[in-house]
């Protein structure tokens, strides 16, 4: 029988790559005994969802313009 | 090119490093690697893709020196649980991830999980990046960071934690 740790790396595991149908039977039967694992499992896909919302919309960041002037001073030297 | 590209630059190494000194540096080095190598630049691709392929080889490079360093992330991984195999069940009683993400705004919910993102180590907010903003196979992240496919699911799963224990401290 799998651990804890082992289950939840497999739930990981899922977000990456297709499992096997041993590996989703596992996760399901472990899920209905253990409410933690369940638990993850839920918060593992909320959280994968947010993430990938978050890298959507990145934060903008800008150089000033001096520092544009800069960076082609430098660069006009190579 | 420096106009035109410089500030979709920064922000794009910004999204994968917390340094902007750093991400800055990265960004100045790109151009004078593309300068000294114009000639192998393609005429139907476009350079602001071209220039970005640039920089994240930089990137990678960084994290790749940052890795031998500091100390390995996986190694300590798995020293901090050897002996506490039940440990996820400690970490579990208040989990309240799904009420946070629907009920709290979204600007605000995910400038939190930027905040949480920061606390993570390099190597992992590096992994992440690459997973979310990039997209690449699971298979291109283990050659980009040198690791095999079970370390990237462990890091993967541990980071999910450090980001839930973070989100759920934010909202209680």
């Amino acid at each position: 029988m799998k651990n804890c740790q082992e289950i939840t790396q497999d739930i990981e595991k899922g977000h990456m790559t297709k499992l096997s149908i041993k590996e989703r039977l596992e996760i399901r039967v472990h899920s209905i005994l253990c409410p933690p694992c369940r638990q993850y499992f839920k918060d593992s896909a909320t959280i994968d969802n947010m993430l990938k919302r978050r890298f959507r919309h990145p934060e903008q960041y800008q150089f000033s313009l001096e520092e544009k002037e800069n960076m082609k001073k430098n660069i006009r030297k190579v | 090119m420096i106009d035109d590209h410089s500030d979709y630059l920064l922000s794009f190494a910004m999204s994968k490093l917390r340094d902007i000194d750093l991400a800055k540096d990265l960004v100045q080095d790109t151009f004078v690697s593309a300068l000294t190598k114009i000639e192998t630049f393609e005429k139907r691709s476009k350079l602001r893709t071209w220039l970005t392929s640039i920089l994240n080889r930089k990137i990678i490079d960084h994290w790749r020196k940052a890795e031998t360093r500091y100390t390995d992330p996986i190694s300590n991984f798995f020293n901090q649980n050897d002996d506490s195999r039940h440990w996820i069940l400690e970490k579990t009683t208040n989990s309240n991830i799904k009420n946070i993400d629907e009920q709290i705004n979204e600007t605000e919910t995910l400038t939190e999980l930027g905040d949480c993102l920061d606390t993570l180590p390099e190597k992992w907010r590096g992994i992440v990046a690459s997973k979310y903003l990039d997209e690449k196979e699971s298979e291109q992240i283990c050659n980009d960071f040198d690791i095999t496919s079970s370390n990237l699911w462990v890091i993967m799963h541990r980071a999910k934690l450090l980001l839930r224990d973070c989100l759920n401290s934010k909202w209680t």
